[in-house]
């Protein structure tokens, strides 16, 4: 019985939700966790791997230009039926979740999205209505997949493994689906999905310029940038920063709402945050319902004072 | 161009959710169509006044949902197929609707499927994945623009958490549609009047349901979230603000 996870890079480091994986799979069913790396070397980052305790790493080379989810895909397709394993478990973001829904399907493998805790008896924990429930979810097929809400598992070492490597090649894949182009957005900054620090803007930063104060404020605290729908729409931000239920879901330790009205959608992506402070004008903004620290007052007033303090003092 | 449109109705994003008798109450709270399933409707319907053709919504519920089907129809929507569901149906298993409403879809002639990207009550996002898989048809999840180049030729614009992939597939296709695709239009007054007098086809899941079909996943709980009532409201002089974050950041977050 084997558990493949999929581990997640960037820049040929590996992410740390990839690690997060293994712990969930741990907590799930203590298998022989196989990890799968694609198209990357594993050089930096094979000793954590072993840490953690996998079995097993297939890293599979594939001659693709460009590696979406759909041809990412068929590459698993062909892994799932050479090595039949019982289960696999994907990070929760657009690309994994496509891929996860994509086996489950083929294979006919329970699937559960979205998973944010697993119980001592195996359960999935899901949050429904943009989290203002949790549901407990049990696989009952055979097999199983689920998505991993990323820094919801707590990393736990384990005494290290005997990893066996091992490498498959693929040539290029033939989809009906042909990939054509690829847009992808250069990301300055700490990543947004990694940061432990998020500081996120809102329509109420007026302008692009009114956005790089909250630049600022993260650059300090060595925190990413973040945004709600209405700054992306206002055009202050790109997108790629967008959090919520259309974008990302993050839950970093620190999440500091500004000029966020607090709209259910975009709760949905940060209200596991550990500690959330907002600051807005009007005192009746939703955002505070679920923020710890609740600053009624002006963005443009309060943060350069506090990023004078934060530079007083570091 | 025969596009078929996934519809299912959820509650009211800004309802308060709460639980009785370990399911979520149900009992006066205000219905709607998936927004994602709007933006799916809405893009059906520009693409059939462009090339011609036919909307028609497919969807599984139990009885009730007919106030959403005649706001499609006043939208532009030409027919609906409805699956009835029991009342004991898994109605949170991708795998087991999935699977009904393929069946359901496969009586009908269409071109393209498209639905929405994810539903906001239960939030799997992949219900389409399973349809497309067992109608044995591409699929393009998170689509933000879509372009007819020539007619069954389509060139989708997947939104992947910003990044953007240009993918090209041919009809039969089935489409998720994300955020950004469109806006969806208001009824007109003379659509609202056409739309009373649509037919809605009913189907009984039975009809559908092949035998062997069994449940893929069970709820076997569902809690509520503790609330955060308890955060500090500052008001002050926006030193005292700041000083105040300062101090939360460092003492109470400990990230200094
Ligand atoms: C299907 C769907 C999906 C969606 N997905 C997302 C999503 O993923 N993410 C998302 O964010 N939204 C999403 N939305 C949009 C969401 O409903 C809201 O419209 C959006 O989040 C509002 O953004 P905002 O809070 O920046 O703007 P607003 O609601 O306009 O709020 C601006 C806030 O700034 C405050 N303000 C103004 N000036 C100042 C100042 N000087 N100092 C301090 N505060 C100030 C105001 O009091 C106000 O509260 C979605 C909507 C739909 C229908
Ligand atoms: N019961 C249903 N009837 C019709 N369409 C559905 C149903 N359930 C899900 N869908 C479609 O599948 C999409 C994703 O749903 P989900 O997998 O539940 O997140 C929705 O936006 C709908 O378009």
């Amino acid at each position: 019985m084997k558990t493949f996870i999929v581990l997640e890079t960037r820049n040929n480091n590996l992410k740390a939700v990839s690690l997060e994986l293994i712990c969930a799979a741990k907590k799930y069913n203590d298998n022989n966790i196989c990890a799968i790396l694609v198209n990357e070397s594993a050089d930096n980052f094979i000793d954590d791997i072993k840490k953690y305790g996998v079995n097993e790493l297939i890293i599979i080379n594939t001659t693709e230009p460009m590696v979406t989810s759909t041809n990412l895909t068929e590459a698993l397709f062909s892994l799932h039926e050479k090595y039949q394993p019982n289960g696999w478990i994907f990070s929760n973001t657009v690309t994994f979740k496509d891929c996860a829904t994509r086996i489950a399907a083929k294979y006919k493998l329970g699937c559960v999205t979205d998973v944010v805790g697993i119980t001592d008896d195996g359960l999935l924990l899901k949050p429904l209505y943009s989290g203002k429930a949790i549901e407990k979810k049990q696989i009952l097929t055979n097999g199983f997949v689920f998505t991993v809400r990323q820094s919801c598992f707590e990393l736990v070492q384990q005494p290290s493994r005997e990893m066996q490597i091992v490498t498959e090649e693929l040539g290029l894949i033939i989809t009906k689906i042909k990939v054509k182009e690829i847009a992808t957005k250069i990301k300055e900054g700490v990543d947004l999905s990694e940061a432990k620090i998020i500081v996120a803007g809102g329509r109420g930063v007026k302008t692009k310029e009114g956005f790089e104060v909250i630049k600022q404020l993260a650059d300090k605290l060595g925190g990413a940038v973040g945004a709600s729908r209405g700054a992306c729409d206002a055009d202050y931000c790109d997108y790629s920063l967008q959090i919520g239920q259309t974008g990302k879901i993050v839950s970093p330790d620190l999440y500091i709402a500004c000029g966020i009205s607090g709209a259910i959608q975009h709760i949905a992506g940060m209200s596991n945050s550990k500690h959330i402070i907002a600051i807005n004008k009007d005192p009746d903004a939703p955002i505070f319902n679920i923020s710890d620290l609740c600053i009624v007052g002006d963005l443009f007033e309060v943060i350069p004072i506090l990023i004078e303090e934060l530079s007083n003092n570091s | 161009m025969d596009i078929i449109v996934l519809l299912k109705r959820t509650i009211d994003a800004e309802e308060r959710v709460e639980l009785d008798n370990n399911k979520i109450s149900m009992d006066n709270v205000e219905f709607n169509i998936n927004p994602y399933d709007e933006f799916a409707l809405e893009e059906a319907i520009r693409i059939k006044e462009k090339f011609g053709g036919s909307v028609t919504v497919v969807t599984a519920s139990s009885e009730g949902f007919e106030k959403e089907i005649r706001t499609a129809f006043a939208m532009g929507a030409d027919d609906c197929l409805f699956i009835v569901l029991n009342n004991n149906t898994p109605d949170n298993d991708p795998h087991y609707l999935g699977a009904i409403l393929a069946e359901g879809i496969k009586g009908k002639n269409f071109d393209l499927i498209i639905s929405g990207q994810t539903s906001i009550d239960n939030n799997n996002a992949t219900t389409p994945t399973i349809v497309a898989q067992l109608l044995n048809i591409p699929c393009i999840t998170n689509v933000i623009k879509i372009e007819i180049e020539e007619e069954h030729k389509f060139l989708c614009h997947r939104d992947v958490e910003g990044d953007i992939e240009k993918l090209e597939s041919q009809s039969p296709l089935l489409i998720t549609a994300q955020q950004g695709l469109c806006e969806p239009r208001y009824p007109t007054l003379s659509g609202i009047m056409k739309a009373k007098k649509k037919k809605i086809e009913k189907v009984l899941e039975d009809e559908l349901a092949q035998s062997g079909l069994a449940a893929s996943v069970k709820t076997t709980g569902i809690y509520l979230p503790p609330s955060k009532n308890g955060g500090k409201t500052v008001s002050g002089t926006p030193e005292e603000q700041a000083t105040e974050i300062f101090s939360y950041i460092k003492n109470d977050a400990k990230l200094m």
